[in-house]
């Protein structure tokens, strides 16, 4: 492609992204007026307010990317900014319905760890210009998530919220590490995976009646399996050792095309699952909700009953937005938001809001695809897995399709560090599809991975 | 507020909704269609030069490969004795570096005096004249192969 049609390529997809911020932008403010009409017969007194941050944040956002990214992936950040914008205004409609009860002022909150999100979005556009600096500084990388991940463990800052010990407390704010530490995972494995993918391909020593890669390739994988499950032991959190094992398995199956290590995975998820099941308590009885919801009166089964009450009021058009019971759901502004919205948006609403996760994913792979440099290709393909995955297990789980484990659901749920993290993570992808259109310089990668050879 | 005007403001909302999704469709697809889509090198040798069909005897030797890869300049590389395995992995005598290529994907070799390709299980094929390759076939100078996204021109 000759510079100029790429510079009109880009050109072309920047146009796409302003069409498609534009019509978000409208959409989440009909979503806002909505939610106040319903409550009082007059346009509610955030709404300038509201509407004026996001439309500095799409302007601006615009503007910047035209400049330092162009020819990026056009979606991406439309699609972010869409749910960024629906869940502030069901924060805002959940503010509202709980004003009753108990003084929640989340909306606010949100919408300042909004700004801070995408500024942070911008920074890590900025500052990974040639993303391959991760690639130099991976083992800091992994030492990093891994720390981060063990931080709630730590006395003192270490902190238990809703029964998991997923918190740090810092200088009087809450933060979730595990957040940004998936993240780090990614990257670390991305780049582990493509220096090493031809030694983790080759079948040479044999164990009994199996060829198995050599066991210092093995290493790594017996060391995340032994870190998730460190996880799920100590801190009580299901959802995001069943996220980083699903990462991982991905990722080693995507860089060696060996259906053995999938097979592999699942069945020491297998193992470990059932042995997690009889040794916790909280697995038990998740499980036995899952399998028998209406007479289960464990902890934790009213919310799971509520949820699909909600559900089934919304039907196919919902009840309408501000005009739902959210406060009937537990802790509705994080694990359970998309229930909330089901209640008020109906099929229609939710199946919508999940075209938007399918496009964003499918957008991601397609980067993944499209990338010309192993470790960019495995980058983006780790992010999105993790970002697909995510999406499935909470919402497969406040649907009852399968057991439910507390995750935030991506850009929605009220959070600051699952929004910071998914801003970083959108900022990434966007940076490995600006190699598509124009001219990026031939691999560095290819001579050292000969020289390692 | 009417409960009917709030039903069609949320007829409104769902609406909006759809239409967002939509256009986000329409920019996949027409992405899909008319995307930036890796330049392919016009390699295409007159018909009858070609001839692929009647694979005759006298055809001409090859002595030399032409390799278009799908972005930077084409390489060429003399055939004396030597075989040319095509692949992913750093042991290839061509790597491509390419996600439709396999490892080891193709290999091209001298036996009884006549050049062949034969195809080493790849994942995506090889295709000699845009034929898929199953059994080592013999290869001669206007042929063309396929391998993932680059083209190879077989030449006198």
């Amino acid at each position: 492609m000759n510079p100029s049609e790429a510079k009109l390529e880009a050109r072309r997809r920047a146009n796409t992204e302003l069409g498609l911020l534009v019509l978000a932008l409208i959409l989440c403010l009909a979503a806002y007026a909505l939610v106040g009409l319903a409550r009082e017969p007059q346009l509610p007194a955030g709404m300038a307010g509201y509407g004026g941050v996001l439309a500095a944040i799409a302007v601006g956002t615009h503007l910047f990317m035209r400049r330092v990214t162009p020819g990026a992936d056009p979606l991406l950040f439309p699609l972010a900014f869409v749910l960024n914008g629906l869940g502030l205004v069901m924060i805002r409609r959940i503010d509202y319905a709980l004003a009753a009860s108990e003084a929640s002022e989340l909306a606010p909150s949100q919408t300042i760890w909004t700004i801070i999100g995408v500024a942070l979005m911008i920074a890590t556009l900025l500052l990974s210009r040639d993303y391959e600096i991760l690639d130099r500084y991976r083992y800091s990388i992994g030492v990093a998530a891994i720390a981060l991940l063990l931080m709630p463990l730590l006395p003192f800052i270490g902190a238990t919220i809703n029964g998991a010990d997923l918190w740090i407390r810092f200088a009087g704010f809450s933060i979730q590490p595990g957040e940004f530490a998936k993240i780090g995972l990614a990257i670390f494995f991305a780049s582990y995976l493509a220096e090493n993918r031809q030694l983790l391909t080759v079948a040479t020593n044999r164990v009994g009646p199996l060829m198995v890669p050599p066991a210092r390739a093995f290493g790594p994988v017996l060391a995340v399996w032994g870190l998730s499950l460190a996880v799920l032991v100590f801190e009580r959190d299901l959802g995001l050792s069943l996220l980083l094992f699903g990462l991982f398995i991905s990722m080693l199956y995507v860089a060696t095309a060996r259906p053995a290590y999938v097979i592999g995975g699942l069945g020491l998820f297998a193992i470990g699952g059932y042995i997690a099941f009889l040794l916790f308590g909280h697995v038990q009885d998740r499980i036995g909700i899952w399998l028998d919801l209406w007479n289960s009166d464990a902890f934790g089964a009213g919310q799971l009953q509520q949820s699909l009450f909600a559900l089934g009021t919304g039907g196919v058009a919902g009840v309408g937005l501000g005009q739902g019971h959210p406060d009937f759901i537990p802790i509705v502004s994080t694990d359970f938001i998309f229930s909330a919205f089901g209640e008020e948006a109906g099929l229609l609403g939710t199946t919508a809001l999940l075209l938007c996760y399918l496009l964003f994913i499918g957008r991601g792979y397609r980067i993944a695809l499209r990338c010309r440099q192993e470790f960019g290709q495995l980058l983006a393909l780790g992010l999105v897995t993790l970002y697909a995955l995510q999406v499935f297990i909470i919402v497969g789980g406040v649907t009852r399709l399968i057991p439910l484990t507390g995750l935030t659901l991506p850009f929605v749920s009220y959070g600051g560090s699952s929004l910071l993290a998914n801003y970083i993570l959108v900022a990434l992808l966007i940076r490995v599809s600006t190699g598509e259109v124009g001219t990026r310089p031939a691999p560095r990668r290819r001579a050292r991975a000969e020289s390692s050879a | 507020m009417p409960p009917i005007i709030l039903w069609l403001l949320q007829g409104f909302f769902l609406l909006l909704l759809y239409i967002f999704v939509w256009r986000a469709v329409r920019a996949v697809v027409r992405d899909l269609r008319f995307g930036p889509v890796p330049a392919r090198p016009r390699a295409r040798r007159p018909a009858a030069e070609a001839s692929p069909a009647t694979p005759s005897s006298n055809r001409a030797d090859p002595s030399q490969l032409v390799i278009h890869f799908p972005d930077g300049r084409p390489r060429v590389i003399e055939l004396r004795g030597q075989n040319v395995l095509f692949g992913r992995s750093p042991s290839s005598t061509v790597r491509l570096e390419d996600p439709y290529v396999s490892d080891d994907h193709a290999r091209i070799y001298e036996a009884d005096g006549s050049w062949m390709v034969a195809d080493l299980k790849s994942t995506n094929g090889t295709f000699l004249n845009r034929v898929k390759v199953t059994a080592p076939t013999r290869i001669a100078a206007g042929d063309q192969l396929g391998i993932g996204k680059t083209i190879v021109e077989v030449r006198k």
